[in-house]
Formats: C-alpha cells, sequence, structure tokens
C-alpha cells in the first residue's frame, strides 16, 4: 500500500487516476499501459457508445501521436508501442460482440483486410468492429495478403461489402489494382476504401461505380445510414410485406 | 575522407541544396540535387521544421526514398554550421522490424490469453447460475402444499436464480401454501433479503400463503424490517410445518 507523506500528493494520485480526457489517454498509450489504457476506456463506455469512443477517444488519440512524431517529440518505437496497446483496447471493447458472433453463412457479410505491409490498421479494425456491432457477419484480416489470396477468399465468401484501408502515397497505383480487380468480380460487392491519403486525394477517378471513398468514421455513419435504408426498401420491396399495394 | 564515411553523409545548404554526399550516400539514394526530393512527401514539412531550430545538432527520425524501396526510415544526425549543413542517414528499417514482429505476436498472445480467461469467466457465471437455480428447488408436497428449500447463502444473485422457476411452478400447481426453508442458509445479504421479500410479496398476490420456516437467530434479526409488510407465517421447523398443515390435510 502506498502511503502519502502529505494530502495533496494523494489528491494529485486520485485526480491522476480520475483523469480520463484524451491527453490521459494518449500519455498512457506512449507509455504502454495496457491497464491505465483499457481504464480510461472502460470508464468513458459508461456513458459512450462504442462509435463514440472510437470517434472522440481513439482516434484523435492516434492522431495526436502521429502529430507527436512529426514535431520530433516521439520516435516510431513510441508510436509502434502506443499502436499495440491501442489493438488491445480494441480487442477489449470487441469481446462482448464475438461471444454472440454469427454463424459463417449469416448476412450481410463484410470482409475487411490490409494490403501487404499495411501498418496502420487501427482504424479498419474500428471499422470491422463496428459492422459486427451493426449485426453483419464480419471477417477481418490484419496480416499481409496477396491481391489473388484476397480475391480468392473474396469468390468463395462473397461477401456483400470489402473494406480496405491504404494509407502510403507510393502504393496509390496499388489500390487502382485491388479496385479494378474488385470491379471484375461477378456478384458486386461495395468496396469501401479508407485510410489517411482519401482526405488528401481525389480519388473519384478511380475507383468502379460501387466504391465509397469513407473519410472518417463519421462518414461510415452517413454510410450506414444509407445502407440501413437501402436494404428497408429492399425489405419492403419483397413481395411477402404489407409496404407492397 | 567524408566521401569514405562508411554511412550516407550529405552536405547541403539551409535551402536543401546537396553539396556534396559521401559514396554510401550515392550507393543508397537516387542522384537528386536537392536534399527533400528523398524525402518521403508525408514527411517533407517535419523535415522542413527539424531544420528550424537555433540548435547546432539535431537529431530526428525520417522516412526516406531510397534505390531499393519507396520508404525506408532512417535516424538522421545533423549539424548546423551558419547556412552549412551536414547531415548523415544511419538505416532503422531493420531494427524495428524485429521489434515490431516480437511486439505483435505478444500482443496476439495477450490478446488470445485474454479471451480465454473472458470465456473462462463467462462459463464460471454459468456455472454459478447454475448453481443458484439448484439451490432452491421447487417440491410440491401435497396439493395444497409445496417446500422450498433453500441452500447456501442468500443473495440476491440466487434468488434471482431461483425465483423464475418457483414462479412458474407455482403457478402451474396453485398450492394454498408454499414453506420457505430457512434451515440450510448461511449469510443473508442485505440484497438478497429485498429480492426475497419481492418473490414472496409476488407469490402473495397470487394468494399464495408463504410460510417462513427453519429461521436461526440472525435469519430473524435481517428479516425484521420486512416483518410488517409481508403477511408471514413463522413456524419453528419443518416437523412442526408439515404437522400441521401436511399430516391435518390428509387426515
Amino acid at each position: 500500500m502506498i502511503i502519502y507523506k502529505n494530502e495533496d500528493s494523494f489528491y494529485k494520485r486520485v485526480m491522476l487516476l480520475m483523469d480520463t480526457t484524451n491527453r490521459a489517454f494518449v500519455e498512457a498509450l506512449l507509455a504502454g499501459d495496457h491497464a491505465r489504457s483499457l481504464q480510461i476506456v472502460t470508464i468513458r463506455q459508461g456513458n459512450c457508445s462504442r462509435f463514440e469512443i472510437y470517434n472522440e477517444l481513439i482516434t484523435p488519440a492516434m492522431y495526436d501521436i502521429g502529430v507527436m512524431w512529426q514535431k520530433n517529440e516521439i520516435t516510431v518505437a513510441d508510436e509502434h508501442l502506443a499502436t499495440a496497446v491501442c489493438d488491445f483496447v480494441l480487442t477489449q471493447t470487441e469481446f462482448e460482440l464475438l461471444q454472440q458472433s454469427a454463424s459463417p453463412y449469416a448476412t450481410p457479410k463484410a470482409m475487411f483486410f490490409t494490403v501487404e505491409d499495411e501498418h496502420h490498421y487501427l482504424g479498419l479494425k474500428m471499422v470491422s468492429i463496428l459492422f459486427r456491432e451493426k449485426h453483419w457477419n464480419v471477417k477481418y484480416y490484419q496480416s499481409n495478403l496477396p491481391i489473388d489470396h484476397v480475391l480468392k477468399e473474396v469468390e468463395r465468401w462473397k461477401p456483400n461489402v470489402i473494406g480496405l484501408s491504404f494509407s502510403l502515397a507510393y502504393r496509390i497505383d496499388e489500390l487502382t489494382d485491388y479496385l479494378k480487380a474488385f470491379s471484375k468480380l461477378e456478384d458486386k460487392p461495395e468496396v469501401l476504401v479508407g485510410g489517411r491519403l482519401i482526405k488528401n486525394y481525389d480519388f473519384s477517378s478511380i475507383g468502379p461505380p460501387q466504391t465509397t471513398f469513407i473519410q472518417d468514421l463519421d462518414e461510415l455513419q452517413i454510410w450506414f445510414n444509407k445502407d440501413k435504408q437501402t436494404r428497408r426498401d429492399e425489405f419492403d420491396g419483397t413481395s411477402t410485406t404489407s409496404s407492397v399495394v | 575522407m567524408e566521401h569514405q564515411l562508411p554511412l550516407p553523409l550529405f552536405n547541403i545548404t539551409d535551402d536543401f541544396h546537396i553539396i556534396s554526399r559521401s559514396m554510401q550516400a550515392e550507393e543508397i539514394f537516387p542522384l537528386t540535387e536537392n536534399l527533400l526530393e528523398i524525402v518521403d512527401q508525408d514527411n517533407v514539412d517535419k523535415m522542413k521544421n527539424c531544420f528550424i531550430t537555433s540548435n547546432k545538432k539535431i537529431e530526428f527520425e525520417i522516412n526516406l526514398i531510397t534505390n531499393d524501396s519507396p520508404l525506408e526510415l532512417f535516424r538522421a544526425f545533423a549539424t548546423i554550421n551558419g547556412t552549412k549543413i551536414s547531415c548523415v542517414f544511419v538505416p532503422m528499417g531493420d531494427q524495428y522490424d524485429a521489434v515490431q514482429k516480437q511486439l505483435g505476436e505478444l500482443q496476439d498472445r495477450l490478446n488470445d490469453t485474454n479471451f480465454e480467461l473472458f470465456q473462462k469467466k463467462e462459463k464460471y457465471a454459468r456455472i454459478v447460475d447454475q448453481f443458484n437455480e439448484l439451490s432452491g428447488p421447487y417440491i410440491q408436497l401435497s396439493e395444497d402444499l409445496a417446500l422450498l428449500p433453500v441452500f447456501g447463502d442468500l443473495t440476491e444473485r440466487k434468488i434471482l436464480a431461483i425465483k423464475d422457476s418457483a414462479f412458474k411452478r407455482v403457478y402451474r400447481n396453485q398450492p394454498e401454501r408454499v414453506l420457505i426453508d430457512f434451515t440450510a442458509v448461511g449469510n443473508i445479504e442485505r440484497e438478497g433479503v429485498r429480492e426475497l421479500k419481492d418473490m414472496i410479496l409476488v407469490m402473495e398476490q397470487m394468494g399464495i400463503y408463504v410460510v417462513m420456516i427453519g429461521l436461526s437467530p440472525q435469519h430473524a434479526q435481517a428479516l425484521k424490517p420486512y416483518r410488517n409488510e409481508l403477511h408471514l407465517d413463522f413456524v419453528h421447523s419443518a416437523k412442526v410445518a408439515i404437522q400441521k398443515w401436511l399430516i391435518e390435510e390428509l387426515r
């Protein structure tokens, strides 16, 4: 048990433990403090949705860490450590959803994968969890998947949505290759492309018609709302429902 | 001498124009006139900002374009002497890759272990629920009399587990009286008593008399605050209760 010499330091310690601000979260991630990082997220879970935690705590924290590297305040090693801790925290937020995982054949299906040598995967992981939360049947591959492996899995599993993330500017040509390959698929899955490059470049000319570029989680929310509407229309439009006159 | 250096070295002006470079620099990087041309486009601002300083020596990490790779991480060491700058780049890629791989593996293990623990906890919780359900079996003694012996400590979770099946059985069998037997009850938690009170009230509303039997002095003390609220009969033991209602009924 820690005995504090005076009340001030005790209160400082208590205040530190109660500090669930974004700044405290960034500090915990950079310190490699799994327990503290998870504690902050758990406290926030008391009155925030999963989307709010991802959009208002985790994403800004990882963005701040990127800025700190740009300012030469931290090293890539620090960034990697923070990413690993953040990955751990994200996995914890997914546990209860994994308990109620859908069968491998349940629909709608969404498949997410990171492309070869892409280490910026946290955004995609958050997106995959949010899909799972909305009762999608989700497959998330975080390994380096070559394009032919991805295509084989897509043809076999037939997802309704394919999600991928790009963050390296010099690999834009590869993104075009992926999108072209998806446009040739028979089932015409909807393709969602995310990643920090989307904000800086105009990709509208390279994607096939069923491709949507998602800048951030707010845009994902808009996509979810549209999708919900479309699916409702599909449901209402079938002959067994009362809305058909 | 500088040309022979076993690391890539650039002598540049303060606008990044390359004045000279070491042999290693010639081998590793494309031959450009300006140093910024070999800096990854997302890192150009960092490079420029690092040199806006009053320090004579600076150190930073930067992603550069090499002949072999479109993106490779280097640690840069630079000395600034007026408008002349000397900058050495030490490749970092391999060191980080190994650590990152190890970190990834540890992370995966941690996640797996954590998930296994979570599953064990869930399994344990299910076993506790099952145990709680079995700690309050509903026994129909005769057409009008049922026995509900409670085993173990009286907790909120236990009563919640018991009452569900008890209500169903009571509704189906419609006994006149239910004997709740406390003989095998250990400690009583306040939340457990509250939940018990709710269970008894529901039974009363269903028109059933509830009789508490086998209460110890500690049990009686814990139930005292609810005595007036609940219209309960108290009987000393199961023997007396069975004598009073079951045997009498059978006569």
